[in-house]
């Protein structure tokens, strides 16, 4: 692999502002990688060959007439995670109900980047409507880890992890509902961000659980992760979920000293991790303390509840985000022709993979007249007291240090028929969500030549302190810049 | 906890999904996840407000303006089956 794809994405950013790289040269070499190497990782679903390069063309021309500023995604290959609506190009959700899906239309995040002329390379593989833990519920087959192609990369974002560990792009866009870019990320040994809830629109990614639902990025720096909010974040018409931040530098802080700053380690997020990973979150506890940072154990009790918190909530909101797939309007139809109730029904049954119609199921369970008040009210009562557990929390602390997941890379198959199980892989970024917090995952060791993330957590805006933590530890760590052998 | 064939047929039919005969899976899956959720009843929520999102974003309006979006034939193109520019589906009614 050629060197220039082990860089981070705001080395390349600075190689192509300062002329000593063009937009076409690194995109030629991406391509090239790619068609060698993707068809054993899979990590694409849709590969832009012809739009890349001619994109890339058209950026080097007005870069070179001054027609154009050189902004941070300027001529920089991104792969976005496929349930991202991009205008002309299909977008299908890794679902065969979708699978022929031409977007009329782009996604709020699609066009900053466009805006800032970042050339979209592909659309990244991922768990069926994002619903999974270690993306093998995709309609176009499991992505395989780049570490160890006989493991999984984790999920829901896959694709977009695996393609940043393999050198494919230095950057990606996930979505983050459960865990989706966070667990990847420490799978695949590259840093990924779900920043606060709000922070960016969610207008052209398809809806999957709304309330918890969150893009970010996913590259190989917290540096680059911060660049790339500053581009795609922001208050958008089309969700009033999303808000201007007060602050806007994601970066404004990554250079301040830690010292003295507090870090809390919630006990609770250690119960069911593997050995091996606590010692790596122990290293990194050192790592920090060496840095000045104070730290201290914390107690979350709420935290063993969470999870089924979250598989009530996310299946919920689930349940009614896909009942708009019918056959009717966009995507596949069964050949069904007797009457229109027939149809829906096949459209669905054949459209649907497994795993969504489990999550449809246990939603529309938890939804039902005389349910309702037992799972989907209590559920969110019980919201209500994390998020306050958390905000007690961050009186004491800047930040909280936990595993991102419990074990590293598990085998493929391994879980695939134990939906418990597999639910279990999101312990440690479940409650994330739940409160809306912001978290990064970054590198912080191996075992056993696998990759293993620590996860940084910050209160409700304070993504500019999850950055500056996780900066810190990567400038003085080295896991971060491990590249796997493929 | 058990769900009934009925209570299944019901739940199926909510989800206008369809499961072949062979659905021992899903209905085990489903009782066992669904058993999880019984430890939630240990929490006192006595006089706790539900949570539905967490922003504390309070009347996110915008003007009441109506904009083109996407023309007609835009939002067509995706349909799979068309005439003179409607949506065309299977019959709604049965010949009865």
């Amino acid at each position: 692999m050629n060197k220039l794809l082990e860089l981070s994405t705001t080395e390349l950013s600075n190689l192509i502002s300062s002329k000593k790289l063009s937009s076409q040269e690194l995109v030629l070499e991406s391509l090239k990688h790619i068609k060698e190497n993707d068809p054993k990782i899979n990590s694409f679903i849709t590969v832009l060959k012809e739009n890349a390069l001619k994109q890339a063309k058209t950026i080097d021309e007005k870069l070179s007439k001054k027609e154009i500023e050189c902004s941070f995604l300027t001529g920089i290959p991104i792969m976005l995670k496929d349930n991202i609506a991009t205008k002309g190009i299909r977008t299908t959700a890794a679902s065969k109900i979708l699978e022929t899906y031409i977007s009329p239309y782009s996604s709020f995040v699609t066009e900053k980047i466009i805006n800032d002329n970042g050339v979209i390379i592909g659309k990244g593989n991922l768990d069926e409507f994002a619903m999974g833990s270690s993306n093998e519920t995709s309609y176009f087959g499991e992505v395989k880890n780049p570490w160890d192609t006989d493991r999984v990369p984790g999920g829901s974002s896959g694709g977009p992890a695996a393609a940043v560990s393999a050198g494919f792009v230095s950057c990606s866009l996930g979505s983050d509902t459960g865990g989706s870019i966070r667990q990847p990320a420490s799978l695949c040994g590259v840093s990924g961000m779900k920043p606060t809830y709000g922070t960016v629109s969610r207008y052209g990614l398809i809806a999957f659980a709304s309330s918890l639902d969150q893009i970010g990025p996913i590259a190989r720096t917290a540096e680059d992760c911060g660049n790339i909010l500053n581009i795609i974040s922001g208050k958008d018409d089309n969700d009033s979920t999303s808000y201007e931040k007060e602050f806007n530098d994601f970066n404004a802080k990554i250079n301040d000293d830690i010292k003295g700053l507090k870090i809390g380690i919630p006990k609770d997020y250690l119960k069911n991790v593997d050995p091996n990973i606590k010692t790596i979150l122990e290293k990194s506890i050192k790592e920090f303390e060496g840095l000045g940072a104070i730290t201290e154990e914390i107690d979350l009790p709420l935290t063993e509840y969470c999870m089924d918190v979250y598989y009530i909530i996310a299946p919920s909101e689930a349940s009614s985000n896909l009942s708009r797939y019918d056959g009717v309007k966009y995507g596949f139809r069964s050949t069904n022709k007797d009457n229109s109730r027939a149809s829906l029904l096949e459209t669905r049954s054949q459209g649907f993979g497994d795993e969504v119609k489990r999550r449809i199921m246990i939603g529309t369970y938890t939804l039902s007249a005389g349910y309702y008040d037992a799972y989907y009210k209590k559920a969110q009562q019980i919201r209500t007291l994390i998020v306050k557990e958390f905000d007690d929390a961050f009186k004491k602390f800047d930040v909280l240090l936990a595993p991102t997941s419990p074990t590293t890379a598990f085998k493929i198959n391994e879980k695939r028929n134990d939906p418990i199980k597999m639910y279990q892989s999101d312990l440690c970024t479940i409650p994330v969500n739940i409160a809306g917090l912001p978290a990064i995952s970054i590198p912080g060791g191996f075992d056993n030549d696998l990759p293993v993330g620590i996860q940084i957590i910050g209160p409700q805006n304070g993504d500019q302190k999850v950055l500056q933590f996780a900066h810190k530890f990567q400038e003085n760590t080295k896991w971060h810049l491990q590249h796997p052998k493929i | 906890m058990k769900i009934s064939k009925k209570e299944f047929e019901n739940l199926s039919k909510l989800a206008s999904l369809s499961f072949d005969s062979n659905n021992e899976n899903i209905v085990s899956d489903l009782e066992k996840i669904l058993s999880r959720f019984e430890s939630l009843s240990k929490i006192d929520t006595t006089n706790v407000e539900p949570t539905s999102h967490v922003t504390n974003l309070q009347n996110s309006m915008r003007e009441d303006k109506t904009k083109t979006i996407l023309s007609n034939e835009e939002i067509l193109k995706n349909s799979p089956e068309k005439t003179s520019g409607q949506i065309k589906i299977p019959r709604v009614f049965d010949n009865e």
